[in-house]
């Protein structure tokens, strides 16, 4: 009795965690094919000069960018504060206490500045591109568009794509500015240690790779966040998908964002 | 530009029901064809079969000649330029104005207007279908019914189709603003070379004796004579019953 109830457990798991891989790879799919698109619309024959895609552009700037500044900001104080108090008080113990340039180069600019800052724009933009484009289906403007003959993906998901991907790049350098800063009040608070010191050991530390590897994390996630909201919010069929479509913008945005910086950690420190 | 529509034998199904069964429609350059049917009796799905925006489960869709079903996306696109379509709902674009809505077919038509000409033309337009300037700012969650209508009329004018495709133009709408539409619909046709299929439960309400009117009954598509006919020789008693089997 016991065995057949393991043996049903064990194949409701095996089921569903195939059932879950095989979404996962429809999903992966359904994004690179997003992205084809994407990239093909910005140079394919036929596309239309008129269309005002800069000010679309600026629109997505401004609600992903710029309306996340003080959300980013604060993040940055307390993440940068916390990563230098820790760094201050437990790397002397260990007798590498001098390294703490190094450690907020690797833990900041590195890691922490395009993920936080993903996760904020996942957060803020990426669910709200979803419902948006989901309401848009609803309401059949996708549709209105089509029959006009303009290109959904070059009206809607072009523009949110490019405003993303460099609202992710300026938040991401904001964020480490803002966390170098706050962190150097906390080790002047803590340690009194000089400001010309810090500054020294954070540039020192600071090499281009790291800034190159920053900014190529920030181009990932933010297309990834850009190309998953907007899938989901185009798969939406009735208003019932639409919350759906932003819970699935939302957990795809950060699995994918997680997977890839993983990838590119591999690449970056392994290859 | 003419536009020749043709539906060869469509089909087309949601799950276990059949929405059209085996219609035929042809539409040359010029010609009117307005149908009605209960709600629900799939006009709307007729219509986006015919603008290409679902695929039918049988049959063909034919513009100028070629078959739309396997055609890409892309060729729809271009194709569908010469095509101005009202929705049921209205369909604009929810953060565009007024203004900007019209507009918008003229600023991805492929034509190089510059943005005085685009004024010009969208102007006169809203000044033909009563729209004020007090509207033309406004977005569309701040429109009446009637002013939603409106706008959705003259963005598919604007571009000056070849092919007008009108679902359900008039619904929700004063008899004021319904002639006003008809009016300014029927003075564009009257121009020459442009279809007109339109879906309505008033067949009457497009005022031309050469157009041709249909009737959807249970997927297909009847004269609206023969379909008027079979109900009016059914006695009181059995029309209920033909109703209810429908």
């Amino acid at each position: 009795m016991l065995k057949e109830h393991a043996k049903k457990g064990f194949n409701h798991v095996a089921s569903g965690t195939w059932k879950r891989l095989a979404g996962l790879w429809h999903t992966a799919a359904g994004m690179a094919g997003l992205l084809f698109d994407t990239v093909y619309a910005a140079f394919r024959k036929g596309r239309t000069p008129n269309l005002s895609l800069l000010s679309q552009i600026n629109r997505q700037i401004l609600y992903t960018g710029v309306e996340a500044f003080w959300l980013v900001g604060s993040i940055a104080v307390l993440c940068g504060s916390a990563i230098i108090l820790v760094a201050m008080f437990n790397m002397p113990k260990i007798g590498v206490g001098e390294y703490f340039g190094k450690i907020l180069v690797i833990a900041l600019v590195d890691e922490l500045g395009p993920f936080a800052t993903s996760l904020v724009v996942v957060g803020r933009s990426g669910t709200a591109l979803a419902t948006y484009i989901g309401t848009m289906r609803v309401s059949r403007e996708v549709d209105a568009l089509e029959v006009m003959g303009i290109d959904p993906i070059q009206f809607i998901v072009q523009p949110a794509f490019v405003g993303i991907v460099a609202s992710v790049i300026c938040l991401n350098l904001y964020f480490i500015t803002i966390a170098i800063c706050g962190g150097l009040v906390v080790a002047w608070l803590s340690t009194g240690v000089p400001i010309g010191i810090y500054f020294g050991r954070v540039l020192d530390a600071l090499q281009f790779k790291d800034a190159a590897v920053s900014i190529l994390k920030s181009v990932a996630f933010g297309t990834i966040v850009a190309l998953t909201s907007s899938y989901y919010g185009l798969s939406v069929r009735n208003v019932r998908m639409v919350p759906i479509a932003a819970i699935s913008a939302v957990v795809g945005s950060m699995f994918f964002t997680i997977a890839v910086n993983l990838l590119l950690s591999v690449g970056y420190y392994v290859l | 530009m003419s536009f020749n529509l043709e539906l060869r034998k469509v089909s087309f199904w949601r799950g276990e029901n059949t929405i059209l069964d085996g219609v035929d429609l042809t539409l040359p350059p010029g010609s009117v064809a307005v149908f009605g049917g209960r709600s629900g009796g799939g006009k709307s799905t007729l219509l986006e079969l015919c603008a290409g925006l679902a695929k039918p489960h049988g049959g063909a869709v034919l513009w100028n000649g070629d078959d739309i079903t396997d055609m890409s996306r892309y060729d729809l696109y271009g194709r569908r330029k010469s095509m101005g379509y009202v929705f049921q709902g209205h369909a604009l674009i929810a953060n565009h104005s007024a203004f900007d809505n019209i507009a918008l077919p003229l600023k991805c038509g492929g034509e190089d207007l510059d943005s005085d000409d685009i004024e010009k033309r969208v102007r006169s337009l809203m000044h033909k279908l009563g729209i004020g300037r007090d509207i033309e700012k406004r977005f569309p969650e701040a429109l009446s019914v009637a002013q939603l209508r409106c706008v959705a009329v003259a963005r598919a004018l604007i571009n000056e189709p070849a092919l007008l495709i009108l679902d359900e133009p008039f619904s929700g709408v004063d008899p004021v603003t319904t002639s006003m539409i008809v009016g300014v619909l029927h003075g564009y046709w009257k121009r020459g070379g442009v279809s007109v299929l339109m879906a309505s439960h008033s067949l009457g309400a497009w005022p031309e004796h050469s157009a041709q009117r249909f009737m959807l009954n249970n997927g297909r598509l009847e004269p609206a004579t023969e379909a008027f006919a079979k109900i009016r020789n059914l006695r009181h008693n059995q029309r209920y019953e033909h109703y209810a089997r429908q």
